[in-house]
């Protein structure tokens, strides 16, 4: 027996940032996102021995304790951080029966923007939600993930991935004092197809120091910076502008506020965007592209253009010559899907 | 055997078998912390610690024979092996630190060459008094280690040396070891179960 989770990754359209606490608790955040049909995998196989084994395929990590000693083999730190905390928070080893191997898989580079982390989290609770019949609903799976990733293991972050991947698809995400709602977008499919054709996802690199570019926009916001708080509020406002734009199937306009909603991001925090990002940014421009952002806090990563389709081969063009890698996906409106084989 | 003949031989080992079994009473009632111990060793084994075995005599045949039962196979028809190494079966270390050391540093120069945090030290002697064991022990429980000691009823000042005793209430070496050999294989089979199952 193999059960199989897996949760799909996102791109940010607008609004991301606003997510983050305490702003999004003290001002109310919305974010836009869509998912895509690059995953985070996980798969337990169950056995009848007592030991855990932990593995990463993507980092070579791994880790293996025994069941009876996994209290004191558990702590939130070192390898295998995400699945650790998971079984941790969730309190599991009082309900799972045996042995088990556990292993993980994501469909792009660590460290990327796509919300590969949150989007594991989101996962891994589906994996153990369905093996030991817990009962978690999306919202219950997406609110789980927040607190272990944000409270028990103290990583720096927003909400936005975890609700992304338990739902799936397009949607509009509000956030307000600790209550979000999940507002799915219905779309034509063809304007789905439309916006496949007009939008380029290339990979810059390993980005840096995301944690930091978050930690100085929650400072930003704590020491109560006009302009950084200003930028915010600008790129929330942008995120119901796009919607709104998305809903009519204006993707022109849709495409030119991705740019200024870019040009806002940058001023949230330093380091978002840096010299590479700057040059690739300004050569996809310059080969057509009507707007673009990297995904995620910045730093690196990817980095996704909106480009009329005529214009397209030339932007692909021009990102690889910037040595970027262009990455082919779809939109999924799949969002957790959990089950056994 | 103060009887003579085949009679009274007939009549000694008896008594013989009935002292092997309240010997096998005696372990039935310590099952909890041999289980325990199976754990232990067990979990050391996951972290990719290994297993350090001594004695002197039979006890050092007993220490390379659960040594092979862990890194070859026990019960199970194949399944990974188990580091675990006995310390008396290679006699060129043995007798060159006999000869420069004295026999009794034999163990402890071997255990401060071998062992390291978290590995599992069996140290056996059936009377507790083997100095050498003794000492190797203690090394090993001084290096962070779990020092086990194996022993019989007497004990000697094996209770000091190490942090786990396995104790066979009979002063008799023989009962003794046969104790520990039963022991042993619950231990070993145990750790084997619970590392990877019934093999299925």
């Amino acid at each position: 027996m193999v059960i199989r989770s897996r949760a799909p990754l996102r791109l940010a359209f607008g609004g991301g940032g606003t997510d983050v606490a305490p702003y999004a608790d003290e001002r109310g955040g919305f974010v836009l996102n869509a998912t895509i049909n690059l995953y985070a995998w996980v798969s337990i196989v169950p056995n009848d021995s007592q030991v855990v084994r932990l593995r990463s395929l993507d980092y070579g990590e791994s880790e293996s304790f025994l069941l009876e000693q996994a209290a004191e083999a558990v702590v939130p730190q070192g390898n295998m951080l995400l699945a650790k905390g998971v079984m941790d928070s969730l309190c599991l080893f009082e309900r799972i029966p045996c042995g088990f191997d556990l292993w993980t898989h994501t469909d792009c580079p660590a460290e990327s923007g796509l919300g590969a982390s949150s989007t594991m989290t989101v996962a891994l609770i589906g994996a153990f939600n369905h093996w030991l019949k817990l009962g978690l609903n999306r919202y219950e799976v997406a609110q789980q993930a927040v607190r272990i990733e944000r409270t028990d293991l103290g990583l720096v972050g927003g909400k936005q991935d975890q609700y992304a991947a338990a739902f799936g698809g397009f949607n509009f995400i509000e956030f307000a004092r600790g209550d979000v709602l999940v507002n799915p977008l219905r779309l034509p499919v063809e304007w789905k197809s439309e916006l496949e054709y007009s939008l380029v996802l290339a990979f810059s690199g390993r980005r840096l120091g995301a944690s930091d570019i978050i930690s100085s926009q929650i400072d930003n916001f704590r020491q109560e910076r006009v302009d950084h708080i200003k930028a915010m509020d600008r790129t929330k406002e942008m995120a119901i502008e796009m919607k709104r734009h998305l809903l009519k199937g204006d993707f022109g306009r849709f495409g030119q506020l991705m740019h200024r909603a870019w040009i806002a991001k940058k001023g949230m925090a330093d380091r978002i965007t840096n010299p590479r990002i700057d040059a690739i940014y300004a050569s996809g421009r310059a080969a057509g592209a009507l707007g673009g952002k990297v995904s995620g806090a910045g730093g690196g990563g990817f980095i996704f253009f909106f480009v009329a389709p005529d214009r397209r081969h030339k932007v692909i063009q021009a990102l690889e010559d910037a040595d970027c890698r262009v990455v082919q996906f779809g939109f999924t409106n799949a969002g957790l899907q959990t089950w056994i084989r | 055997m103060d009887q003579i003949g085949e009679r009274g031989v007939a009549v000694w080992m008896r008594e013989q078998v009935d002292e092997a079994q309240q010997v096998r009473e005696a372990v039935r009632k310590q099952v909890d912390h041999l289980a325990a111990i199976a754990t232990l060793i067990a979990g050391a084994c996951v972290r990719d610690q290994k297993v350090l075995l001594f004695g002197n005599g039979g006890s050092a045949a007993s220490a390379e024979h659960w040594a092979a039962e862990l890194t070859g196979r026990f019960r199970l028809a194949d399944r990974p092996p188990i580091s675990a190494v006995a310390l008396t079966a290679n006699t060129a270390q043995l007798t060159a630190i006999a000869n420069d050391f004295g026999y009794e540093a034999v163990f402890e120069r071997m255990i401060r060459a071998h062992c390291t945090e978290d590995d599992i030290a069996i140290g056996l002697s059936t009377s507790g008094t083997s100095t050498n064991v003794l000492r190797g022990l203690k090394a090993a429980s001084r290096l962070g280690a779990v020092a086990i000691g194996w022993t019989g009823q007497t004990a000697g000042q094996m209770p000091d040396c190490c942090d786990i005793l396995v104790q066979i209430p009979s002063r008799d070496t023989a009962r003794i070891q046969e104790g520990h050999d039963l022991c042993a294989h619950l231990v070993l089979a145990a750790v084997e179960r619970i590392l990877f199952g019934n093999g299925r």
